[in-house]
């Protein structure tokens, strides 16, 4: 595998305007002569569709959802991070490209980073025109706050809504274009396969959620933005349907995947109840700036909160981190709760939780100003859990919320198969090894609305136009090969259902490949994964038809990638043979239980490349070449 | 072509003729409780007000053609946005609650068919005199002019036990019918907003109970002879 | 901790959209208060599969309440008796044991029945296609704090903007009208001064979508506001109304 990430030439600062200057166009007669597909509508699916269908290019849609409106992005809360400088605290575009290259553990590419940080500007000029309401001074003007990992102030915000607000100005826009008949969309449609002709990227098999029937599309390019792979571990935050069929199938037909082992466990959601739960809700890291995280100093200790002395609690945050304290970054606070719980301290019916506790701050501001600044919070932490966290300590632990790995894309977003774009949580991005809060909206609106349109159309003025008919015989075989596999999940007939598979494949890796993985825990993992896919074969049971509405068939599809995509994440972590980041090893931390990065052996990207069903995939490597930062240690003590 | 659609068709549209209509008869209703509650002033007062009503020909007719004119062109929009309204749920909850919605507006095409039937009768019964004539054809001497005896035929038209329990129940149709007509005419015409809303419901409601005590006094009154 | 109970679920269940339904029923045992509603519905279906049998179809997705996918009328409530309260959100713990619980999909006839309580809301879709957006193309904007905005008007624009499409409203209206839904996004765009310039061609295009996708007329019972999860408020309708009003005395609609 060919790995060029063709990086423009010249100094960081000016690589984005060059490429701009010097890149292939298509001019606007022609543009309407070329299709592309786009599957995913969330922040970079809709604002790239949106924004290719403005410029003239006809686009078709994709969507598993009944809306277009309903995609996961629409559920980040904090906000959008842009290098504005409105408060005049010194923030920069080097600024904001220098936070998230360090925030990302020094694992991430310098020149996406920096034009990450370059376009986050025009992305909050292009919002606002859309009429996203953000938050405004009473002078009328935008106003901003702070967000973890940086020192100033630049996250835009939409009440505890941006992503919502943001999804639908890009929503909006698609809308415009779909009325304008440049967009159509396919909701309730599913991606089962990518077409590959003559080695680039033609065209999707897909199946209507509804009928059950499978048929193709060809394109003269192929976008993918359908989001990341955290429903591995079947309880995350991400949505009931967020899946990564689209990825991992491309990865079968010759996409490589880049670092799968970067998985962000977010340190404040709200603990699991019982064994009936569905998936995870975070709470907004924000309720760090006033509560107090601490567990009782004894093992076993069962008094109820408010009646534990303050001389038996361990706010270990605070006298691990004393600089830091209760906000130390995600990744350190996660794996600090992992600690006290696993010596048997956590609290909670399960013993696995931590209290959040905001007695101190009530005393010291009063009731009104800690409802005035996270009510909305404690309100939805009354709804899921029934209790008032006004009179009691909330109990938060950490779950899986954002994968930084994904598809291997160079600078023009395009995969290692010609004609496939990854955009958003897809790709593996420009987070590195750990993605900073207020981040992931940027990236995916950077993707979408700024990036994609010039290099697609570098693509499409560089390479030689062709668009096969959906009769070929690659269209053909991808779709038997999709229908096949539906076939042979309904035909099993076993006797556990597919819930079952995955919830046991989840704890499996929340175990051995969650907030730290070992050697051995990896080893197990990968011994065990094989044991469960194997049953998964023999012994599904899946009712109903494939011509019909079949959530449960639905359901079985995924979560037969799963059973395959854990395997490739657990071999990952295995090779990196050190820890940065979201990815923990153990066995290479420092002597206060940091994690130990190696720049020596692992500065780089590792791209997996699929060799064939039951064969070892390939670890290829992309060097990551630091030409502007200087790589240092992470310290929060 | 479209600028009938979109008054006469639209949904929208269609609310703001329901509003406009509505808030004209409602105009009609409080004005007429006002002349009838002169009752109480005596005979004269009564029987002076009704020959101002009737003193010239072309306002009053008029005003009754306007009058009838509106409250048909209330009803038929009514029908046609009720028969759509049905037609938008052609499957209808097995446990059909109507959640949050009150009484008054569920009852708005019953009470406003009631409406309908009892304001013929009073037409055809006080203002026509076609069903008792005995009762209509009073006169009486006001200075030296002979008028019609309005004081009397009230009296004696409403008095009537029969007669006055159908306007007892026509008054609590009405009064239910504005209970809800009458704030919705603000919302329909678009001149609610949060900060008047509470003020608009205040004002309208008590508006409708002053109508409701006014009309269901002047039939008491009457049946239990405290006037006569 | 409060106990595990058990529930009678009578649910409709529909195969297609070509079908009839009926309601059926079904016995929830062991329900932890802690459940979502989802979660109840989760354990049924997990049970419904073991035998063999189809699992009650329902939406859902993000479980969070903000994506606006789920979709039941619980005891003829929409998303249930928690006002401000998506169905996800939702949980065991308002119910008590023994409870008989009839849960049925969104009706009105622009949300035809996919399948059991799974509805089609595209038509809401339509309506923002017919004009819920300002017209910007990407790259054509001025710089973000060129235009003040007062926080006021933002702030009640973020009253609107907050609906999650998800057409509570349609379901609880006796008349089956989306006026709250159309309101919110006339609202939301109305308010700001980036909308103005298609604000009477918004309003007019969007009432006339969604008169043609048939949905009902407003009655101003405000059933709608009293079960949007986001509590949008149906002062909003007030001002489409006038909108509406301003556009076609302005002859919007023979432009």
């Amino acid at each position: 595998m060919k790995l060029d990430a063709k990086i423009p030439s010249g100094p960081l600062e000016t690589k984005w305007s060059h490429y701009k200057e010097h890149c292939k166009l298509v001019n606007p007669a022609n543009k309407r002569k070329f299709s592309v597909i786009v599957v995913g509508t969330g922040l970079a699916g809709a604002s790239a569709a949106a924004s290719l269908g403005e410029l003239g290019y006809n686009v078709t849609c994709f969507c598993y959802q009944d809306s277009a409106r309903r995609a996961h992005s629409i559920a980040a809360q904090g906000g959008i991070n842009a290098a504005k400088n409105y408060p005049s605290d010194g923030d920069s575009v080097y600024r904001l490209f220098y936070d998230t290259i360090k925030g990302g553990d020094f694992r991430a590419r310098e020149a996406n980073v920096y034009r990450l940080a370059e376009v986050s500007n025009c992305i909050i000029d292009q919002c606002v025109a859309q009429g996203v309401p953000f938050a405004r001074e009473y002078g009328g003007l935008l106003t901003n706050r702070s967000f973890g990992g940086a020192q100033v102030s630049r996250t835009f915000y939409a009440r505890g809504q941006t992503g919502q607000q943001l999804l639908l100005g890009a929503y909006q826009a698609l809308s415009r274009q779909v009325a304008a008949g440049k967009v159509k969309i396919f909701s309730r449609t599913e991606m089962l396969d990518l077409v590959v002709v003559k080695g680039e990227a033609k065209g999707i098999v897909v199946r209507d959620m509804v009928t059950g029937k499978i048929s193709s599309y060809a394109a003269d390019a192929v976008v993918l933005a359908t989001g990341g792979y955290g429903n591995t571990f079947f309880l995350s935050t991400n949505a009931r349907g967020c899946n990564c069929m689209a990825a991992w199938r491309s990865y079968k037909r010759g996409a490589g995947f880049a670092n799968p082992c970067y998985t962000q466990i977010h340190p404040t959601c709200i603990p699991v109840s019982g064994d009936h739960q569905s998936k995870l809700t975070l709470m907004s890291e924000s309720l760090r700036n006033d509560g107090r995280v601490w567990v009782p100093k004894n093992k076993g200790d069962k008094r109820p909160p408010t009646q534990i002395p303050e001389s038996d609690r361990d706010y270990y945050l605070e006298t691990r981190y004393p600089s830091f304290g209760n906000l130390a970054p995600r990744d350190v606070t996660s794996r600090a709760a992992k600690l006290v719980c696993d010596a048997g301290r956590g609290v909670g019916p399960t013993g696995l939780g931590v209290y959040l506790d905001f007695s101190e701050a009530i005393g010291r501001l009063g009731r009104k100003a800690i409802e005035e600044r996270y009510g909305n919070l404690f309100e939805m932490y009354e709804r899921i859990t029934g209790e008032d966290a006004y009179e009691s300590p909330m109990r938060i632990f950490p779950a899986v919320h954002y994968t930084m790995g994904g598809l291997w894309v160079d600078y023009n977003l395009m995969s290692t198969i010609p004609g496939l774009f990854v955009l958003g949580e897809a790709n593996f991005s420009d987070h590195g090894a750990n993605r900073l809060g207020a981040s992931a909206l940027m990236q995916g609106l950077s993707d979408g609305y700024f990036v994609l349109p010039y290099t697609i159309a570098n693509y499409f003025g560089s390479s030689k136009k062709f668009v096969p008919s959906t009769d070929s015989e690659e269209f053909k075989e991808a779709e038997k090969t999709a229908s096949d596999r539906i076939k042979k999940l309904l035909s099993i007939n076993g006797s556990r259902t597919p819930t079952s598979f995955h919830r046991e494949l989840g704890k499996l890796l929340w175990d051995n490949c969650g907030m730290a993985r070992s050697e051995e825990s990896l080893k197990t993992a990968l011994k065990k994964i094989a044991v469960i896919r194997d049953e998964f074969w023999k012994n599904l049971k899946v009712v109903g038809a494939e011509n019909e509405l079949n959530q449960t068939l639905e359901l079985a599809n995924r979560i037969s990638d799963y059973m395959e995509f854990a395997e490739l994440l657990c071999k990952d972590a295995l090779e990196r043979r050190e820890s940065c980041g979201g990815h923990f090893r153990v066995e290479y931390q420092t002597e206060d239980n940091e994690a130990k990065r190696d720049d020596e052996n692992f500065a780089h990207v590792a791209v997996w490349e699929y060799t064939g069903e039951g064969k070892e995939p390939v670890r290829n490597v992309e060097p990551l070449k630091y030409e502007v930062v200087t790589m240092s240690q992470r310290s929060y003590k | 072509m479209n600028l009938i659609k979109a008054i006469f068709l639209s949904s929208v549209g269609r609310k703001y003729i329901m509003g406009l209509t509505g808030a004209a008869m409602s105009a009609f209703v409080f004005v007429h409780l006002l002349g009838n509650l002169q009752i109480f002033l005596g005979a004269d007062a009564l029987n002076k007000y009704a020959v101002l009503l009737h003193s010239n020909f072309a306002i009053l007719w008029g005003y009754r053609l306007g009058l009838g004119t509106i409250a048909l062109v209330h009803i038929v929009v009514a029908l046609s946005l009720w028969l759509e309204n049905r037609a938008a749920r052609p499957v209808k909850y097995v446990v059909n609650k109507q959640p949050y919605t009150d009484f008054a507006s569920k009852m708005m095409v019953c009470g406003g068919v009631a409406i309908f039937f009892f304001v013929i009768w009073h037409i055809v019964d006080l203002t026509c005199g076609l069903t008792r004539p005995d009762v209509v054809n009073q006169t009486t001497m006001l200075g030296d002019k002979q008028v019609a005896d309005v004081y009397h035929i009230v009296i004696k038209g409403i008095g009537h036990p029969v007669a006055g329990i159908c306007y007892l129940i026509a008054t609590c149709c009405l009064a239910l019918h504005l209970w809800h007509g009458l704030e919705s005419i603000f919302q329909s015409l678009g001149l609610r907003n949060k900060t008047y809303a509470l003020y608009i419901k205040i004002v309208t409601k008590a508006a409708v109970l002053f109508l409701f005590a006014g009309m269901c006094l002047i039939p008491l009154v009457c049946m239990l002879g405290i006037l006569k | 901790m409060s106990k595990d109970m058990n529930l009678t679920l009578k649910v409709w269940r529909q195969k297609d959209q070509a079908s009839n339904g009926k309601m059926e029923t079904y016995q929830a045992k062991k329900v932890s208060p802690d459940m979502s509603f989802l979660e109840m519905l989760d354990v049924v279906n997990e049970d419904l599969i073991q035998k063999g049998q189809d699992p009650i179809a329902f939406d859902s997705d993000c479980r969070e309440g903000i994506c606006g996918t789920c979709s039941m009328v619980i005891d003829g409530v929409p998303h249930g008796p928690q006002r401000g309260t998506t169905v996800c959100q939702l949980h065991m713990r308002h119910f008590k044991d023994g409870d008989t619980i009839a849960i049925e999909p969104w009706r009105a006839r622009p949300f035809p029945v996919l399948k059991d309580l799974i509805t089609n809301r595209s038509a809401l879709d339509r309506i923002i296609q017919a004009g819920g957006y300002i017209s910007v193309s990407t790259g054509n904007a001025p710089a973000a704090n060129a235009l003040p905005i007062s926080k006021k008007a933002s702030d009640e624009a973020m009253d609107a903007a907050a609906c999650i499409g998800c057409g509570a409203c349609v379901a609880a209206c006796k008349n089956a009208s989306a006026m709250l839904f159309v309101s919110a996004k006339v609202g939301h765009l109305g308010l700001l001064p980036q909308g103005q310039p298609e604000r009477d061609k918004r309003v007019w295009k969007m009432i006339s979508q969604m008169d043609k996708e048939g949905f009902g007329n407003c009655t101003n019972t405000y059933a709608c506001e009293s079960v949007c999860p986001k509590r949008v408020s149906a002062s909003f309708i007030a001002r489409l109304n006038r909108d509406y009003a301003v556009a076609v005395a302005k002859g919007e609609c023979d432009r």
